[in-house]
């Protein structure tokens, strides 16, 4: 990203000081601290796994404000701040921290300011907020789009577990008792937030691996006949594929079909299962490499093309296959590891260093 | 029989969306203190209703509150599956909302 920038500024002609954040975390840190019961379950009541953890390709903690801070109150004029995983909200609220506004405020502006224009309708572009003493104010940069009491309160409750109590790095944003008041037509004032800091230091870890590689087809299916027996069909396809792979039928691959037109969007939740005139099935496959995918998926394919059903009368082909080639390999498929809070107390996070780029 | 009207005829957003990996969390959020007042007061949005529209279990709601600041109703529960993982029908969890959509809500005739 320095890199990017660098050449960026070299082309334009800029010099440019950036301040550089990262978030990575060490995975004997990681192991450490869970050996000693310094990781919480997460909200399944799970904590991560040694063997998943040191498999991870990466690890990084969520920042809060304070590095941000850091680099506002450092005194440099700093150009550019490339920071690593940080708490979505915390880039706008350090920069209200950094002068002075009250820490609940700050939080939810920050919280609203997020996504930019999410908080208003219709939503997109930017949003200014302009902090005071004990309130905020919001309106949208585009002149056909509104900030309204509705629209700011949906984006304080957006992604987040419980729409009251929102903890994030340091403590948590209380908007039990927040106010959310149209001022005209675009812009709405809120107040009455407020922060509480944390009791102990923790940080929220995030890490990830890679489980496999995965080989997608996708197609329709038009036939009365064969969508109304469309599970036993593809229940027999997967076994007619294990006989030819025995990846998959030892477990280590996995096939599986989401139906669109049917349950394809909530799976086995999905409470009108009735299918639509015609279903798209997309294939997936994911096995240990690209090509063992690939293999398997090719297998699947033909098997969904070709394989007979009772009462068939169509005996060409089952299946219209929109695409060429038909099998896709799209790559690693990535699995959480992490997704824990863990305590922090005494780990030296968040570095801040500085460089100059550009001319 | 009371009359009723839908959700949807009530709300004016009704969505949901991942808080996190491990949750999908649904909001509901109405256009007047009235509308909201109705749909909170009526009793229907419970754990239980969550529970079983998305067949899952009370222990796994894990919230389900009105909000009377924002005129909102929450409620989350617990994801299956790895998110964005091998399997994976709904990265951003964008999609889960539609059950809510026709929730009856019991309205006293005028």
């Amino acid at each position: 990203m320095i890199e990017l920038i660098d050449s960026i500024a070299r082309e334009l002609g800029y010099s440019l000081t950036v301040g550089v954040v990262y978030a990575d975390i060490d995975k004997d840190v990681v192991l450490e601290r869970l050996k000693r019961g310094a990781v919480q379950p997460s909200p399944r009541g799970e904590l991560p796994r040694v063997d998943e953890i040191e498999n991870s390709t990466s690890i990084v903690a969520q920042m809060g404000a304070e590095p941000f801070l850091e680099i506002l109150l450092s005194g440099r004029p700093v150009d550019v701040v490339v920071a690593g995983r940080a708490y979505d909200p915390a880039p706008h609220a350090a920069l209200a921290l950094s002068l002075g506004a009250d820490p609940g405020l700050a939080w939810h502006m920050g919280k609203v300011l997020e996504c930019g224009g999410a908080c208003a309708e219709p939503k997109g572009g930017g949003v200014v907020a302009t902090v005071y003493r004990d309130h905020f104010d919001l309106v949208p940069m585009s002149p056909d789009a509104r900030c309204t009491e509705l629209s700011v309160a949906a984006h304080t409750l957006y992604e987040k577990s419980r729409p009251d109590l929102l903890p994030g790095p340091g403590g948590t944003l209380n908007v039990s008792r927040a106010t959310f008041t149209q001022l005209d037509d675009r812009s709405v004032r809120v107040a009455g937030s407020a922060f509480e800091a944390a009791p102990e230091m923790t940080v929220k870890l995030e890490g990830a691996r890679v489980v496999g590689h995965r080989t997608i087809f996708i197609g329709g299916v038009r036939d009365p006949i064969l969508i109304s027996q469309l599970d036993d069909f593809l229940d027999r396809v997967v076994e007619r594929v294990k006989r030819g792979q025995p990846a998959l039928a030892a477990g280590e691959a996995r096939l599986i079909f989401h139906v669109y037109g049917r349950d394809g969007v909530m799976g086995d939740i999905e409470p009108h299962r009735a299918p639509a005139h015609e279903v798209g099935i997309l294939g997936e496959v994911v096995a240990s490499s690209q090509a063992l995918a690939n293999g398997i998926a090719t297998s699947a394919r033909v098997a969904v093309l070709h394989l007979p059903y009772p009462g068939q009368m169509a005996t060409a082909g089952n299946f219209a296959l929109p695409l060429n080639p038909m099998e896709h390999p799209i790559g690693p498929v990535c699995a959480f590891t992490l997704y824990h809070v863990m305590q922090a107390e005494g780990l030296p996070l968040f570095p801040v260093s500085y460089r100059r780029v550009g001319r | 029989m009371p009359e009723t009207r839908s959700l949807s005829e009530l709300a004016k957003v009704i969505r949901s969306k991942n808080a996190g990996p491990w949750e999908i969390t649904f909001d509901v959020m109405f256009p007047t203190r009235e509308a909201y007042e109705l749909v909170r007061d009526s009793g229907v949005l419970t754990r239980q209703l969550i529970a079983d529209l998305y067949s899952t279990s009370l222990a796994d709601v894990k919230t389900c509150m009105f909000f009377d600041p924002a005129l909102a109703f929450k409620a989350t529960i617990l994801r299956t599956g790895s998110q964005g993982s091998v399997g994976e029908r709904d990265t951003f969890g964008a999609q889960q909302h539609a059950p809510l959509l026709s929730v009856a809500i019991p309205v006293r005739p005028r």
